[in-house]
């Protein structure tokens, strides 16, 4: 269609021409078959649905595909592709994960807060982890896995 | 958990129920009665079938009752994404027999939960004359507490893809209990158990949701009726409002108390809808595994003592949630227990202790004591055990030495379930406003031999946080039989910022035969947290959530 949308994900060229209301999530879940990121709400309210768009933190169940022309996309799948980013690496060193569902949009805010926030205080994390929901409890183990990955990265 | 390989936890490359897929398959969508029993009078889905993707609808029996796992019926809308399914489900048009369970309202239903608890009820377990005691003292000290519905929440929501093909049934599903997803598919399609195969799948939590597969069942169902492989996706929002809930409960306290304030009689009464009702739609009383869940087993020891139960009728699926009746059970002992202390002006830990008593094994002689399935000769109820971790908490979280900020306080309470001991110690703080902050948990644990140290204390952590969502904002409540909440904005769970702080994990060291850790952590941290609260503010809190009670400073 003449109208269709340009973008990238995870480098990779993509061109959308359906119903322009369907939110992200469901372009990378069900037509790209990229699961790594999570359906938890659909509402903005968790945080599963973390990728980063234009390197932010964006919630893909509210992002309409009609937002999306030009945008550089990029999903867990994604991090990590050639080697462990040091954010995943402190993940596994802190045995972070309990069911894991939450852990990739977990790890995709974590990374846009310390490109953000270099040195987080514990300030810095609440503010930028508080919109994720973790209903196993792993909050403890979040934030020594995100300091731990700041001293790594210095 | 650990033993699944963590790479691929962080990678996002775990599959999950949610992440199932196979060539062919369909998404569904289902619009479930909104009270439960509820019927269709009619369906309009003209305006569903126009979506883009929708490819038809399924009309789905209502369940037969009792409950149990069948699915709750409804009309299903199946499409190609996910997304399809759910925008053609908001144009359907239904019109709906909401049946007898439309005039269950909380407010209505709490009131009567309480009245039943004042009054004589069914005898669970009993020594020495506790009507003579209360007569012949000169000071008792009576309270009520209450707990209400609460959702599991998992993050990854209901979800199962099932595939019927020559006879036989594919479902992979995230459950808790593949042989319940076999003996349910095979009821609703008049199949072998044989001829269900259930792949199980990583779980995105489960918290005992996951154990009920009425949604496998709705895959299975669907999939047999279009002749393709369906996968049924659930909304957070259907999560919340088509839950098994954890009961909401009435208890009633009542002690008489001797000079120093020690309990020489003590009566407690629960009220709560019982799971078995979810089977027999006559069921009122709690079952004995359930009542055994910190009811029963009220390891004081006191010379006159009734331990009893009174009925209430369901009317929403009730379910077990991490540690289940111990919620509400340990919740009214351990606050009771608290309430005492305070009017003996005496060392809550101390008294805890006092009441604890000296090592002995307990006697369930004649009592209905299931002891969470396992054999009393191998795990018999040790109150030295419970003893212990009680003062091992008091010297890892230096209750009565540590310095606290403004506005601080810490609380105690322990509990023995799932044949683990654990005793915990909260602190909170308490801002003018009212907000609470957790500064720090100290939890001991003795669960017999641990295998895994490194697993077992993330269990306690994340029951910390569990606990913390229970206290502060867990509440489901029902209004002309509808789920009035939806969402995490209208079901709050525990964000980092709300989570304890830094939670301590002391395990005992114990060659006692293992016994359980995912729940445990829960019932002893809600009411050392609501303990805490009261030594900060002077507040008492005697219902659950703590939104209900403004904890804020009157100017
Ligand atoms: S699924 Fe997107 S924020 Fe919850
Ligand atoms: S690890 Fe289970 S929800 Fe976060």
């Amino acid at each position: 269609m003449a109208n269709a949308i340009q973008f990238k994900v995870n480098g990779v060229a993509r061109s959308f021409d359906g119903e322009p209301d369907m939110p992200l999530l469901w372009y990378i879940r069900d037509t790209l078959g990229l699961t790594g990121t999570k359906f938890g709400c659909g509402v903005g309210l968790c945080g599963a649905c973390a990728i980063h768009k234009n390197g932010d933190a964006t919630r893909a169940c509210i992002t309409p595909m009609s937002s999306l022309a030009g945008a550089e996309i990029r999903t867990i799948e994604d991090i990590g592709a050639n080697g462990l980013h040091p954010v995943q690496k402190m993940w596994m060193q802190f045995n972070v994960p309990q069911c894991g569902y939450c852990q990739s949009g977990q790890i995709m805010q974590a990374i846009a807060l310390l490109k953000g926030k270099p040195k987080p205080t514990d300030q810095d994390v609440d503010d930028g982890m508080a919109a994720n929901i973790c209903r196993c409890g792993t909050y403890q183990r979040i934030r020594a896995a995100i300091k731990a990955a700041a001293q790594e990265s210095a | 958990m650990t033993s699944y390989d963590l790479t691929e936890l962080v990678t996002g490359k775990a599959v999950y129920g949610m992440d199932a897929h196979i060539d062919g398959m369909l998404y569904a969508s289902i619009e479930h009665p909104p009270v439960l029993g509820g019927k269709i009078k009619s369906v309009d889905n003209a305006e569903a079938l126009k979506v883009a993707g929708v490819s038809q609808t399924v009309v789905l029996d209502p369940f037969k009752p009792p409950p149990a796992f069948q699915p709750l019926g409804g009309v299903a809308v199946l499409a190609n994404s996910t997304w399809a399914a759910f925008q053609g489900r908001k144009k359907l048009k239904i019109e709906w027999d909401n049946g007898p369970n439309e005039t269950y309202d909380s407010d209505q239903y709490k009131k009567e939960l309480q009245e039943t608890a004042r009054k004589p009820a069914k005898l669970i377990r009993g020594q020495g004359d506790v009507d003579k005691a209360f007569a012949s003292t000169e000071s008792t000290f009576e309270a009520e507490y209450y707990v209400p519905l609460l959702a599991h929440a998992p993050m990854e929501p209901m979800v199962a893809l099932a595939e019927f093909k020559d006879g036989k049934v594919h479902a992979w599903a995230p459950t808790q209990n593949p042989q319940a997803v076999q003996a349910i598919i095979s009821s609703e399609l008049g199949i072998r158990k044989e001829d269900v195969i259930c792949h199980v799948t990583l779980l995105g939590g489960g918290f005992g949701r996951k154990s009920k597969p009425d949604y496998v069942a709705e895959a299975a169902v669907l999939s047999h009726k279009v002749g393709r492989p369906v996968k049924v996706v659930w909304t957070r929002e259907d999560d919340i409002k088509f839950d098994y809930y954890n009961a909401v409960a009435a208890m009633y306290m009542k002690a008489a108390l001797d000079s120093n304030g020690k309990p020489t009689a003590w009566l407690q009464r629960s009220v709560f809808p019982p799971i078995t009702s979810i089977f027999d739609v006559n069921a009122v009383y709690g079952d004995p595994p359930h009542l055994a869940q910190g009811w029963t087993d009220m390891p004081y020891d006191i010379p006159n003592l009734r331990i009893e139960n009174g009925p209430a009728k369901a009317h929403v699926r009730i379910g077990w949630l991490r540690s289940v009746a111990n919620i509400y059970h340990g919740f009214a002992v351990q606050t009771f227990t608290d309430e005492l202390a305070h009017r003996a002006k005496r060392d809550p830990a101390d008294y805890l202790l006092d009441l604890i008593g000296q090592p002995r094994t307990l006697n369930f002689t004649g009592v209905d004591y299931p002891n969470y399935g396992a054999s009393y000769d191998t795990y018999p109820w040790e109150t030295g055990r419970l003893r212990r971790v009680t003062e091992m908490v008091v010297e890892k979280s230096g209750w009565g030495k540590r310095k606290l900020g403004k506005g601080a306080g810490l609380g105690i309470a322990a509990h023995r379930s799932f044949l683990t001991y654990v005793a915990t110690v909260v602190e909170v703080e308490v801002n003018d406003d009212g907000d609470i902050r957790i500064p720090r948990v100290d939890a001991v644990v003795d669960a017999g031999l641990v295998v895994n140290p490194e697993v077992t204390k993330a269990q306690f952590e994340g029951a910390a946080v569990f606990g913390t969502s229970v206290a502060r904002s867990g509440e489901i409540t029902a209004k002309n039989g509808v789920i009035e909440q939806s969402n995490f904005d209208t079901y709050p769970v525990a964000r980092i910022n709300e989570a304890p702080y830094q939670t301590n994990v002391y395990l005992v060291e114990s060659d006692a035969p293992p016994a359980g850790v995912g729940e445990p952590g829960v019932p002893p941290f809600i009411p050392a947290l609501c303990n805490a609260i009261y030594a900060a503010t002077g507040k008492r809190i005697r219902e659950l959530p703590l939104s209900r009670t403004d904890l804020g400073k009157q100017s």
